[in-house]
């Protein structure tokens, strides 16, 4: 939004004419020169900076670059999706990719857009401008609009970052409207409170999810106030405020009934802000308008009123979903009120709805199977859990943290990315919210079912959070389709698929420090995430305490990427995975096997195959005739030890049979001497 | 007991016959064997074979006398003459030294050649076990008393 505010100047000086830039370029795909010293702060976003940019096969075509430069992921399916879609009403995405960014020396993400002539419609929300009185309103702005969201759902993709502050006039003349860039940062997170329908509205702006195409239909019908008045109508207000009051009157009351619009747009615009999601215009609904069909305009359907008023902090409130608006946003004084079982009552006899009563009591009793032994803990899921069935459509709210279900992966990218406290999403999946909030939906859906298996999976993750693979790391890629790789070791560089893992990896061995692991906790869990085989056996293998189990548990990650998913060779990974392989060779007993393998790892190395590698340290055959060897050569050094050590118990009793012998064999002697002298003499007489 | 007892009587019986009948040759030996009846006699060692090594020398000195006696004069005097020559007894009681000397010393000789041999057979086995051990690193005699 600052960057928008910022961009009036720049926005007025280029209206009417293409920015032609000048300076060094970067070449996206070879054909788009993108001018990185020629920024057009006019065209920025609030996570991406504009650029001139040109085509090189069609010279002088207006167009501009958006770079992804702030941290926030991008929407980059989205992109693929929108990639030359051309239609009237919406900005033409040209082309994408990631580009070598020579400003932040790293690796972004790079979108070329037509370019808008007319400049931004609304430079802030606080701005006034003229009111669009222009009697062809509905053919030449609203009508282009509507079909860009419908060749957009097409597509099935939502824009969810309509809002004055995002079109451009396409023509100095100021006669037509496209919409701006939706993907260059989290949908709807940089939406004004005010373009939000009411329950998006409540989220915080990273937890409103992709929402639905009744979301941009709405945000479409705010948007059109405005430029039929010239100003937003809820200037002034504070955000809390704006909510509030379209809680309590509806949207169109807050945003047009003191207004004076053309009477023809009344029935449009009742139908685009309708607060009934059901009962909103869609694009059929708005395509029969615009050929003349014209219905009874839409009425807010009256909610249900307690006989009597259920007070709470001073104040009276007869609807549930008033009350729980109010409750969420003064927690620690609801928590009393709810526990204390008033709120149960008034429902019972005020609001007389029996089975929303046993529903909040159910809702209490599921909060104590979270507990713990902690009791702020249990109050907290019990306000939680009490707020979801008082307004079932209401984003799940915990403490600060408000999202849709499909929202809360955007608010753990968000925080984690800031480097901000993830207590709060780690609180709300191990203690089953989701569940409570599924729980009550009164229509089924498949989707829930998912959502449900998704969830419980979530809460296996964070329970085996000391493993790498698992934890808060792999609950955000798990959550963000468009989360891309987080670790540090990355930082320079995009990954965004696990294609990039390697070819990243292999790029970055040429700078890392060879003895760091390639395999941090983020890389594991993003590539867990997104590897679409099982890799368990590789991941209870690379957390294992053993250094060998580990060492080969990464090898083996590696080694099934490699396989499954290309490249064919990664020399610079392949040496750098070389040089931590030690613990492998080493857990072979043989050390002329271990010489052996080091000698033939360097060969393997300048195949630059993983698998190759892995299937010669890890040989079946060889580890086998190691381990027999190895016994063999055991039961060897043990007799010879038992040898030994008779030998030397024996030296005692050798001693004795040494002076026994040696007694012997001089007593044999001398009489031998004997026998022969005699026999010597003897003969001397006889002869 | 009887028969140890009746071996006396009759080694006694004999020795007064012989006496009777051999007297210069009895004289001759009782004089000249005297070193291996005392080696009999304070032999404390383990074998007890002390009397064998001393005797064989002492009779191998001794019966060059011992044949003269039977064969050229067997007469007392002429044994008396014998067993009178100082220098023939200090052949005959040199000899009967020697092997007492012969007996005191063997032991050892056997003992430090036998220990020699086990020596080199423990340095074999050590050798053969430090090979193992470059081999195959010190977790092969792990676990290993």
């Amino acid at each position: 939004m600052a960057a928008e505010k910022d961009s009036v100047k720049e926005g007025a000086a280029l209206a009417g004419m293409a920015a032609t830039g000048t300076g060094p370029t970067v070449a996206l795909k070879d054909r788009f020169d993108i001018f990185y010293e020629t920024p057009l702060p006019s065209l920025d976003t609030p996570n991406a900076t504009a650029y001139a940019a040109e085509d090189k096969r069609q010279k002088g075509r207006a167009l501009f670059a958006l770079v992804v430069t702030g941290k926030m992921p991008a929407r980059v399916q989205v992109m693929k999706h929108l990639r030359g879609v051309r239609t009237p009403g919406l900005m033409g995405l040209v082309e994408w990719g990631v580009v070598e960014w020579p400003p932040l020396d790293a690796v972004r993400v790079a979108l070329i857009y037509e370019q808008p002539l007319g400049g931004r419609v609304m430079t802030s929300l606080t701005e006034t401008i003229r009111p669009i009185t222009d009697q062809h309103f509905v053919k030449n702005i609203l009508r282009p609009l509507c079909v860009a969201l419908g060749e957009m759902h097409n597509h099935g993709v939502t824009h969810r970052a309509i809002r004055p502050t995002n079109m451009y006039w396409t023509d100095a003349s100021q006669s037509r409207i496209v919409l701006g860039d939706c993907t260059t940062g989290p949908a709807a997170m940089d939406q004004p409170v005010v373009c939000e329908p009411i329950e998006s509205a409540m989220c915080n702006p990273e937890g409103r999810g992709v929402g639905g195409y009744d979301d941009d239909f709405y945000a479409l019908g705010v948007t059109m106030v405005m430029l039929l008045v010239g100003r937003d109508p809820t200037a002034g207000l504070g955000e809390l405020e704006i909510v509030t009051r379209k809680l309590h009157h509806g949207s169109y009351p807050t945003l047009a009934s003191d207004l004076r619009l053309p009477l023809n747009m009344i029935e449009v615009l009742r139908g685009l802000l309708a607060d009934d999601v059901g009962q909103r215009w869609d694009f059929e609904q708005a395509d029969l308008w615009f050929n003349g069909r014209r219905m009874s305009p839409v009425q807010a359907r009256p909610f249900k009123r307690a006989q009597r008023a259920f007070v709470f902090m001073n104040q009276e409130y007869l609807a549930p979903r008033h009350l729980a608006h109010a409750m969420a946003n003064n927690w620690d004084r609801a928590i009393p009120v709810v526990l204390e079982g008033k709120l149960e009552i008034w429902l019972r006899r005020g609001l007389e709805d029996n089975q929303l009563a046993d529903q909040v009591a159910m809702g209490i009793r599921n909060a104590t199977a979270f507990g713990e032994g902690n009791t702020s803990a249990v109050k907290d899921v019990a306000l939680a859990n009490v707020l979801i069935v008082l307004d079932r459509d209401a984003p799940i709210r915990y403490r600060e943290l408000r999202a849709h279900l499909d929202g809360i992966g955007g608010v753990l990218s968000a925080q984690m990315i800031r480097g901000k406290d993830t207590r709060l999403v780690t609180d709300l999946i191990m203690r089953d919210i989701p569940k409570m909030w599924l729980g009550v939906r009164e229509k089924f859906s498949p989707e829930f079912v998912q959502l449900t298996s998704t969830y419980k999976e979530l809460r296996e993750h964070l329970q085996d959070g000391m493993r790498k693979g698992f934890g808060l790391e792999r609950c955000l890629y798990e959550m963000n389709d468009n989360q891309y790789c987080l670790s540090p070791l990355v930082s320079r560089e995009f990954v965004l698929e696990i294609r990039d893992v390697l070819p990243v990896l292999d790029k970055l061995a040429a700078r890392m420090d060879s003895k760091g692991n390639p395999l941090d906790r983020h890389m594991t869990a993003f590539i867990a995430a997104r590897f679409p085989k099982d890799i368990g056996p590789q991941l209870l293998a690379l957390n294992e305490d053993a250094p060998k189990r580990s060492t080969l548990g990464m090898l083996s990650l590696l080694a099934v990427l490699q396989w499954r998913l290309g490249p064919e060779a990664v020399h610079g990974l392949c040496g750098w995975v070389g040089g931590l392989i030690g613990p492998v060779i080493n857990s072979y007993q043989s050390r002329e096997r271990r010489r052996s393998l080091e000698q033939e790892v360097p060969r393997l190395v300048r195949k630059g195959s993983l698998p190759e590698l892995y299937n010669f340290v890890d040989d079946a055959d060889e580890r086998k005739a190691d381990f027999d060897e190895f016994q063999r050569a055991r039961a060897e050094w043990a007799m010879t030890q038992q040898q030994i050590h008779a030998m030397q118990a024996g030296k005692v009793g050798a001693d004795k049979n040494a002076e026994r012998n040696g007694q012997r064999v001089a007593a044999t002697g001398s009489v031998g001497v004997g026998i022969v002298t005699t026999v010597i003499v003897l003969m001397g007489y006889l002869l | 007991m009887g028969v140890g007892f009746s071996a006396k009587i009759g080694g006694v019986l004999l020795f007064a016959v012989g006496l009777f009948l051999f007297l210069p040759t009895v004289l001759y030996l009782v004089v000249t064997m005297l070193p291996t009846a005392v080696a009999l006699v304070v032999d404390r060692s383990a074998s007890r074979a002390g009397w064998l090594c001393v005797g064989g020398l002492n009779f191998a000195a001794g019966c060059p006398g011992l044949f003269e006696l039977w064969f050229e004069d067997g007469s007392l005097e002429h044994a008396t003459a014998m067993i009178s020559d100082v220098f023939a007894l200090m052949m005959i009681y040199g000899a009967a030294a020697l092997g007492w000397l012969i007996y005191m010393t063997t032991p050892q000789i056997i003992g430090t050649f036998m220990q020699m041999t086990s020596d080199r057979r423990i340095a074999r086995l050590k050798a053969q076990q430090k090979k193992l051990t470059e081999d195959w690193g010190p977790e092969v005699g792990h676990d290993v008393d």
